[in-house]
């Protein structure tokens, strides 16, 4: 069906005006870059990307992930151990890293192609293995028993892509009081020099 | 008593059957079977129950079901005099016969072999045929046993029988000419039965449906029907006593739940159903003296709901779930936490319960949240999530179920980033400027961080379909935040 307007209703075709809505959540902002994002993380709720990449030029890369004893050189790289030995020393050391972080006991874990903004990203593989191995679906659990089957299949980094060809193992925690200090000491030394602490916004 | 209302069966969520696949053992006498019909043996306990107490039964089916052939065999064996009207084509001077003044000048009836005068049973075919003048007027037949207010005492039994009612969705299979029954009319019939589909038989079965005009009805048939009706009958005020109490609680416990999923039933259907459900069972006792109550209360639940006469649409695994469920809870003694925490309606002050009790297993608490959070409004299931993933109670519940409470948990501890272009006044953008109102009222505080991430949450997943949406689901969280501080995990 042809639809005729007259000449007169032709100026009024023109689509209206939209309205935007933005939001970044009570009292946050862009923010501008990974420093900025570590400061924010201090005292609020905030992400953390644990994430440890393995390029094949390391001295610990294995082409098979599936086994304990190829983990276990990731946090002891000097490890001897058979198999099943590396297994029992892998879920300890896991458990006893476990103790160590001031956690709470349950965390919400997060979906990795959103949430950009509030993230502190880590790379530390006992940590990276605590998150892995006790979350399952949204729930990362302090006192679950650790599972290795996450662990066991890591991201294949794309052969194409650069600096390195390799493996990753990503998980996302969200924080809800802040990340802790601890966390965020080691997350401000991995990043790239030249970089200065600012004041802490929060206090 | 509340220990013998036990289920014999457990009724572990996981292994519910479908209402399809429960088979209940068949009664040992096959008496609709001597009357020459195939398949219907799950209907004699209901057939049997209407019979005994006289209660008005209405069929519901598609047409050649058998539902005429079903009540006509009943008459016939048990020797009633009996009228079978079709309602879309009846005149009332066919049921009363013609008017004619006698010597004393008062006005009388002149019988004809079709007037409903004497009748012991009358059959009402095509009920939901019926123009509504004629359903007025068969409506004192069905109710009181009376015609033009003269009474009727010669007459027991009022079946009806229709098609199933179209509604207002485009079923290919509906009934166009079949309109739902007025409530009022259909709340008459204690007992409402659906009649078997008979391609649900088994292949035997509906070779011998298919040969029925070979089956001649079984001469003793009429014998075993009386001798059936006498013994229900007889144990009808023993059922009642016994089970009396027990009864009346699972109906209660029962209309609340059909209430929560929108289906009313009055105060008259309830004492229906529980008249309905002692019939059932002393007919099932005649046959089978180990007959279980929880089976006659399912077989009396699924034939005594008005909603499908009157054009509802209505889902029997709901009703199975229903079901089970009020056998469940009246069936936990008095002095059991679990009654306490299964009779509690509000689904957060069931939850609390349930924390609060001791020996509580994680399998039912873990049901008991899953039912809370999809029950609650939202708000408040926010409120309930944040205090099991904060409390740690959240490691009690089964993988799948902490998983659903920490997805709620991301909507109000995540922050929630929203960009959206929207039309300027229109309703989202109106919405919107509420949610700023609100937030901005507040100081930077957490409580604040957390009532704006819900609130954008929500908007982004347009759960805000109102601005006065915005005020109901923070009143929902903060109040319901309020009831969880006291509960100590």
């Amino acid at each position: 069906m042809k639809a005729e307007h007259s000449p007169s209703l032709l100026h009024n075709s023109g689509y209206a005006p939209r309205a935007n809505i933005v939001w970044r959540g009570i009292g946050r902002g862009p923010i501008a870059d990974d420093a900025e994002r570590i400061e924010v993380a201090r005292g609020r709720g905030a992400w953390l990307h644990l994430c440890l990449s393995i390029g094949q030029a390391d001295g610990r890369y294995h082409r098979d992930w599936n086994t304990a004893t190829a983990l276990l050189t990731l946090v002891e790289p000097d490890h001897r151990l058979g198999e099943k030995a590396a297994t029992r020393c892998l879920v300890e050391r896991i458990e006893v890293h476990t103790r160590q972080l001031d956690w709470p006991p349950c965390l919400l874990v997060g979906d990795m192609p959103r949430d950009r903004q509030q993230r502190v990203t880590l790379d530390h593989a006992p940590t990276a293995f605590v998150a892995l191995a006790k979350s399952t679906g949204s729930l990362w659990l302090r006192n679950r028993q650790p599972l290795l089957a996450p662990l066991h299949a890591p991201k294949l980094i794309e052969p194409s892509s650069t600096p390195m060809r390799g493996v990753r193992w990503d998980q996302l925690l969200w924080f809800p009081d802040g990340i802790p200090n601890t966390l965020l000491e080691l997350a401000t030394a991995q990043l790239p020099p030249g970089w200065q602490r600012r004041p802490n916004p929060i206090g | 008593m509340a220990n013998a209302l036990a289920p014999k069966k457990a009724v572990g969520k996981a292994s519910q059957p479908s209402p399809e696949t429960i088979e209940l053992p068949p009664a040992r006498r096959d008496l609709i079977a001597r009357l020459g019909l195939i398949g219907f043996g799950a209907l004699e306990p209901v057939v049997l129950a209407s019979l005994a107490t006289q209660c008005p039964l209405l069929l519901i089916g598609p047409h050649g079901s058998g539902k005429s052939l079903l009540l006509e065999r009943i008459a016939v064996a048990l020797g009633l005099r009996w009228r079978h009207y079709n309602a879309a084509l009846v005149n009332f001077d066919d049921l009363v016969g013609y008017p004619l003044p006698d010597a004393g000048g008062q006005l009388r009836f002149v019988e004809t072999p079709a007037s409903v005068w004497g009748a012991q049973a009358v059959f009402i075919d095509e009920i939901s045929r019926a123009r509504l003048d004629v359903q007025n007027r068969l409506f004192p037949i069905v109710h009181e046993r009376r015609v033009q207010g003269i009474p009727l005492p010669d007459l027991k039994h009022r079946w009806a029988a229709m098609n199933p009612p179209s509604g207002d969705d485009e079923d290919s299979s509906a009934y166009l000419g079949s309109q739902p029954l007025d409530i009022a009319l259909s709340d008459r019939f204690a007992l409402q039965a659906s009649m078997p589909d008979w391609r649900t038989f088994s292949e035997s079965q509906q070779e011998a449906v298919i040969r029925a005009q070979e089956v001649t009805p079984d001469p003793a048939a009429g014998a075993l029907w009386a001798a059936a009706i006498a013994r229900t009958t007889e144990l009808l005020p023993m059922v009642q006593a016994q089970w009396g109490a027990s009864i009346a609680r699972y109906v209660r416990i029962l209309a609340a739940l059909l209430a929560e999923a929108s289906f009313q039933l009055s105060a008259r259907r309830a004492g229906m159903l529980a008249g309905n459900l002692a019939a059932i069972h002393a007919a099932r006792l005649s046959a089978d003296a180990e007959a279980g109550v929880d089976d006659s209360a399912w077989i009396a639940a699924l034939n005594s709901m008005p909603f499908a006469a009157a054009g509802q649409v209505f889902d029997t695994s709901r009703l199975l779930a229903c079901h089970r469920e009020a056998w469940r809870q009246a069936a936990a003694k008095a002095d059991d936490p679990r009654g306490r925490i299964l009779a509690e309606r509000d689904p957060i002050a069931r939850v609390r319960l349930a924390l609060a009790a001791t020996g509580l297993p994680d399998g039912e608490l873990t049901t008991i949240v899953t039912d809370a959070l999809s029950g609650a409004a939202d708000g408040a299931r926010h409120a309930l999530a944040e205090w099991l993933f904060e409390s740690g109670a959240i490691a009690r519940l089964s993988v799948v179920a902490a998983d659903a409470v920490a997805e709620v948990y991301r909507d109000v501890a995540c922050v929630q980033e929203v960009s959206e272009q929207v039309a300027p006044n229109g309703l989202r953008h109106r919405i919107w400027r509420t949610v700023q109102q609100r937030l901005g009222a507040e100081p930077a505080t957490p409580m604040a961080e957390r009532q704006g991430n819900l609130l954008a949450s929500l908007f982004s997943s347009n759960r805000l379909s109102a601005e006065e949406d915005v005020d109901r689901v923070l009143r929902c969280y903060v109040q319901t935040q309020e009831r969880f501080k006291t509960v100590a995990v």
